[in-house]
């Protein structure tokens, strides 16, 4: 995989929302929400990318800003080499049918005045794809099996299905266009436990059997976990951690990712019994008015000198003794290639910013 | 169980909801029974529509009289519940029974301010001039951990962060001081860092004073986390229930166990693409209205040991050598 150019790219990607105020009679006074805040990101080919942050992070902007589905305030987004900014209405168009989303609420996502089977069918017709009403009904039925849904419910309305199997219809109407790239947000928050098995295990094969590549944003990290190759943590509108996720969940390296990891509960006993749960202080600050310095200060059991001066940027952490400090560079061996790549953007791996 | 002084203060015996539909009777809670213990938790797990909240609900009065149809026994603290008017089981909720709910958002007056939220909870239950209760509802704000109570008192509810909005909820429950506190899903739409700070504060409230807690939740990781006993609901019956220990430990119904298959963890070491997948149930839970012959989990199981399974309900039945441990099944796994 090394060598090859990433197939989604941002760079000093910036969202921000201009707010009206909400005091009566000061409705001019605008405040700008800062969603995402300076974000430098890759997605490679093939691999499952989690995003997890918790409400409010800008998890799910970041993600509608690299398929375009937000215009950014400012930095770029690079599809496949090309930056999406320069392309004319109808070049974006055409690189839309190769990226898709998955979204969170299958409820509130799908028409309830069309049937499943029109909804599947829309990108179809909005690409031109399977012209002909034979051929395009043939490609529904295709894709409602692909999912796991019976092609004679085509004709069905939303209602007529469970949650799970409304998520599956958004899932046929995202792969309709043959995507490479698909950002599933938040696809499983609504579902009971034994159907988010079933929806996380489908994405996966379809994976499998599509070459897929997915950016999986969620605010449940053993989900995240359990798919993803690499994960980033967003905090206030900022990666404050990435890597391959065994390292960035087993072995956190920024103050928060280790509160986030500590604060998920473990389905045993024993296991919770034995735990130290770091309880983090106080509520996320208002992304309007992000704090100083490191954003993540004002709640950071570690908090030291430096952090309301400087705004840590993601710098090299990791390898086999990381928290220690550094000792000596771990050389060739296998713990440092895995390590690879795991950064972190906190003071305590030194003072950057 | 620990041994308190006199037993449970809760005691629900074969307690049943149904309701008229236009398709015919729904049939959503069918035979619970439990015990509540002050100062224990028992948690109630299932997933949407097993009948767990129906079944609090119908402890508290709170489901529509017109529709719903409600018997067996709940009786808390010598006090028949099941059967009650209006007036009398309001003076049961709150003082006897708090509750918190899943949305702080929702269950909060948005027109009126904590404070006066907090007041009127409290002069519901004793009688007490205003300013007494205004001293009292700023005490509770700092129990549960608010900062700057005083002030915080004139904050309406869409000036609280959704975690600050669940403390208020909390604080309301406890005006009454009950010996019961039903939480339903109570951190469930709460961050995980937010949830870490809500259970910690239950958890010493609840051993401040020995409050009996019955936490409904679907999420198996907290159950893990807070319970004392589990009790596992699937088309509204318990399908097993144990200590804790026994229910993630030794697991027994097919249902449990596929229920922890499906729930991902964190601490696998394995990369993604090496771990296994998710163990997962096909199908849905049964419609209530046309609940399945036999076992109610059998045309989602994937055992089926038994030829009854299909024809005959399994009674809730002791688990061999494991005292406490009961499960409503035809099958006994390997090494139990």
């Amino acid at each position: 995989m090394a060598g090859e150019p990433p197939l989604v790219r941002a760079s000093g990607l910036h969202v921000h929302f201009p707010m009206r105020s909400q005091m009566p009679f000061r409705r001019s006074v605008t405040e700008v929400v800062r969603a995402v805040d300076g974000v430098d990101l890759h997605v490679r080919r093939g691999e499952t990318l989690g995003l997890v942050g918790e409400s409010g992070c800008g998890k799910s902007t970041l993600g509608q800003a690299l398929v375009r589905l937000i215009d950014p305030s400012a930095g770029t987004v690079e599809f496949d080499g090309v930056d999406t900014a320069t392309l004319s209405a109808s070049a974006l168009r055409s690189l839309r049918r190769r990226m898709a989303v998955i979204f969170q609420d299958p409820f509130a996502s799908l028409d309830p005045r069309r049937t499943v089977g029109d909804t599947i069918g829309e990108p179809l017709a909005i690409h031109g794809l399977h012209r002909g009403r034979r051929r395009r009904r043939a490609r529904i039925g295709e894709l409602m099996e692909v999912v796991g849904l019976d092609p004679d419910h085509r004709g069905r309305y939303p209602h007529e299905f469970s949650g799970g199997q409304r998520q599956r219809v958004g899932i046929a109407r995202a792969l309709a266009g043959e995507p490479e790239f698909v950002v599933c947000d938040e696809p499983i928050a609504s579902l009971d436990v034994s159907v988010q098995a079933q929806v996380m295990n489908l994405l996966v094969r379809l994976q499998r059997d599509f070459g897929l590549t997915y950016l999986f944003v969620s605010h449940d990290l053993a989900a995240v976990r359990q798919v993803a190759d690499r994960v980033a943590v967003m905090y206030l509108g900022r990666i404050v951690e990435i890597g391959a996720a065994p390292s960035v969940v087993d072995d956190p390296q920024h103050p928060y990712t280790e509160a986030l990891v500590s604060a998920v509960p473990a389905p045993s006993p024993r296991k919770e019994r034995a735990r130290d749960r770091i309880v983090l202080g106080g509520d996320i600050p208002s992304p309007a008015a992000p704090p100083s310095g490191c954003r993540f200060r004002t709640r950071c059991p570690k908090v030291f000198d430096p952090c309301p001066h400087y705004d840590p940027v993601l710098q090299p952490v990791g390898g086999d003794d990381a928290l220690g400090g550094d000792d000596a560079v771990g050389g060739d061996t296998g713990d440092a290639d895995a390590a690879q790549g795991h950064q972190a953007a906190c003071h305590l791996h030194g003072v950057r910013g | 169980m620990r041994d308190e002084q006199g037993g449970p203060v809760l005691s629900v015996r074969d307690l049943r909801v149904a309701f008229r539909t236009p398709r015919g009777l729904a049939r959503v809670v069918n035979g619970l029974s439990y015990d509540v213990e002050p100062g224990r938790t028992l948690a109630i797990v299932g997933e949407s529509g097993s009948g767990k909240s129906v079944g609090a609900l119908a402890l508290l009065g709170l489901l529509p009289g017109d529709v719903a149809r409600i018997s067996g026994s709940a009786v808390f603290d010598g006090y028949e519940l099941i059967g009650r008017d209006e007036e009398e089981m309001r003076a049961v909720r709150g003082a006897g029974v708090g509750m918190v709910f899943q949305d702080p958002a929702t269950s909060l007056n948005p027109v009126l301010t904590v404070g006066r939220q907090l007041v009127e909870a409290l002069r519901a239950h004793a009688s007490m001039p205003k300013d007494v209760a205004r001293a009292r509802a700023e005490e509770l704000l700092a129990e549960v951990g608010i900062p700057d109570p005083r002030s915080r008192l004139e904050a309406y509810p869409h000036q609280l962060s959704g975690g600050m909005r669940q403390r208020v909820m909390i604080a309301i429950a406890l005006a009454g001081q009950p010996r019961v506190l039903i939480a339903d899903e109570a951190t469930t739409a709460l961050d995980v860092t937010v949830q870490a700070q809500i259970l910690d504060l239950l958890m010493r409230l609840q051993k401040e004073h020995s409050t009996g807690v019955i936490w409904i939740t679907h999420d198996l990781g907290v159950v893990a986390g807070i319970a004392d006993h589990v009790l596992v609901m699937y088309a509204g019956r318990c399908v097993e229930e144990g200590s804790v220990d026994a229910l993630f430990e030794r697991p027994v119904h097919p249902y449990t166990r596929g229920l922890l298959g499906a729930t991902p963890v964190v601490d696998d070491p394995r990369p993604a693409r090496e771990r296994d997948l998710l163990v997962t149930m096909p199908g849905l839970p049964p419609d209530p209205v046309e609940l399945p012959e036999g076992c109610a989990f059998y045309p989602r199981c994937p055992v089926r040991a038994d030829v009854r399974c299909r024809t005959e309900e399994p009674p809730l039945a002791s688990v061999a050598g494991d005292p406490g441990h009961r499960a409503a099944t035809f099958y006994t796994p390997e090494g139990v």
